[in-house]
């Protein structure tokens, strides 16, 4: 005859049990009824491993856990419950290209109240521990900044009040781009330079112009973009201007192109010109004779103004 | 913000007549010209006004242009400008600046152009700023004494200005 008993639990991957075999050959150990004395039965134990997978320390990863794809630098699922939220963690955006060990953004496993049920935790597979090194994470996270485009390149702009600029630039380290420029207001000869700092090579930036227009006849121009009136305007003839811009902007790489957009304020000093008289007033007579005039000679002007421009820079070479 | 400053402008008036003086002896005769300001910039409305923060008279100037040719009999001279309430009438009203009063200390040659002496920068910012029952307009009336000629002529007036505009 042959009994079995169990005990212990059988829940999870902690169920353990005893069987008790009493084989023919215990048989022949046991109390004849007689009282005779017979030889002892043998007993055998024996440990009955659980029905549920059970990772003990030290051993290899799960089969399931090492055929996963690696698809982020996660520690192998084994270490999420069933049903966890891996996912979730894939779905993180990589915002910077982070030098530090990978898994600090994310919370330790192995010091969660779920990974203490779960058993000892497992060393993450090396590409975690090295994080970036991976190609296709690396070439996606790192910007194209300017300085891995190349050393030199060429820009152009438009604005107001430096007109449209063309000129080469210089990008000596990421975070930094020195220019020089020419170009016109369309009225006068503009030149200029100018100093952009980028803190992380690309997105916001600070710029800084010092530029120059030549004298020329900007009434036109003076009008589209200032509030003149109109008794002024006859005087206004010619006009040069010396311009310092201090801009923020915003930078945005596209392939070896950074597109940007400036805004700030501008302090403008220059030379209004009026050399030729203005009729004031005419006399009555048939002629119409002027009898009054108004000469303007060289005046000087400031203004602080509102500007902006907008453009883009071409580097050539890089990476 | 805009602020221009014009240190010499020049304001010509042509030809303005003076009558003849009624005998050789000393006389004095009075005549007036007008400037038509709203090209200068007047005007009654108070934010215009504000565009124009100061306009003075630094130079006042006479040039004999018909009739005479030479300035040296003017001893003495006074000028007022004011807004007068009408174009029409020239109706003096209480607006005025006095922008000179000259009188000959001592017997010099003055030549075809007498520069009028003023002693300090005259504000004319008040006739830039009418009312809105005024004209836009300054009337200049002069006063000239010494001998004066008995037969009409005609000078050219001649006004620098510093003008400092701006909003």
């Amino acid at each position: 005859m042959t009994a079995m008993v169990s005990v212990g639990k059988r829940t999870g991957s902690l169920g353990l049990g005893l069987v008790l075999v009493l084989s023919g050959a215990a048989r022949a150990q046991s109390v004849q009824g007689n009282g005779a004395s017979t030889p002892a039965p043998t007993v055998t134990y024996t440990p009955m491993r659980a029905t549920t997978p059970t990772q003990a320390a030290g051993a290899a990863p799960a089969p399931a856990a090492t055929a996963a794809p690696y698809s982020a630098p996660y520690p192998p699922g084994a270490r999420y419950p069933p049903g966890s939220s891996a996912p979730a963690a894939t779905a993180a955006p990589y915002s910077a290209p982070y030098s530090a060990p990978y898994s600090a953004p994310y919370p330790n496993a192995t010091s969660s109240p779920a990974a203490s049920l779960l058993g000892p935790s497992l060393p993450p597979p090396a590409a975690a521990t090295d994080g970036l090194a991976s190609p296709t994470v690396a070439k996606r996270a790192l910007p194209p900044t300017a300085r891995a485009r190349g050393l030199v390149g060429v820009a152009m702009d438009v604005g107001m009040p430096d007109g449209l600029n063309v000129g080469p630039v210089v990008v000596p380290a990421s975070w930094v781009r020195v220019g020089a420029s020419v170009g016109s207001n369309s009225a006068g000869f503009d030149y200029r330079g100018s100093l952009s700092l980028l803190p992380v090579g690309f997105g916001p930036s600070f710029d800084f112009d010092v530029g120059h227009c030549t004298v020329a006849d900007m009434n036109s121009l003076l009008g589209t973009f200032f509030k003149v009136s109109g008794w002024v305007k006859p005087y206004v003839q010619q006009l040069g201007y010396t311009y310092f811009n201090a801009h923020l902007g915003i930078e945005y790489p596209v392939g070896r192109v950074m597109l940007f957009l400036h805004g700030g304020y501008t302090y403008l000093a220059g030379t209004v010109r009026g050399p030729s008289p203005v009729v004031v007033s005419r006399n009555s007579d048939a002629a119409q004779t002027p009898n009054t005039t108004v000469t303007a000679q060289v005046g000087d002007v400031r203004a602080y103004t509102l500007s902006a421009k907008l453009g883009a820079v071409l580097m050539f070479g890089g990476r | 913000m805009v602020d221009a400053k014009f240190s010499q402008i020049e304001v010509s008036r042509l030809d303005v007549p003076v009558p003849a003086a009624p005998s050789s002896a000393l006389a004095v005769v009075d005549f007036q010209f007008y400037l038509s300001s709203g090209q200068l910039g007047a005007s009654s409305n108070p934010s215009n006004q504000s565009l124009i923060r100061s306009v003075e008279l630094e130079q006042l100037a006479l040039t004999a242009e018909s009739g005479i040719t030479d300035l040296s009999f003017i001893a003495t001279l006074h000028a007022v400008a004011f807004v007068p309430l009408s174009k029409s009438t020239l109706q003096e009203t209480s607006r005025q600046v006095e922008i000179a009063d000259y009188k000959r200390g001592h017997d010099s040659g003055v030549g075809s152009t007498f520069d009028v002496p003023l002693p300090e920068p005259v504000d004319l910012l008040p006739l830039l700023r009418p009312s809105g029952t005024e004209s836009s307009t300054i009337v200049v009336s002069m006063s000239l004494g010494g001998q004066l000629p008995t037969v009409s002529w005609t000078t050219n007036i001649g006004m620098a200005l510093s003008v400092d505009v701006g909003e």
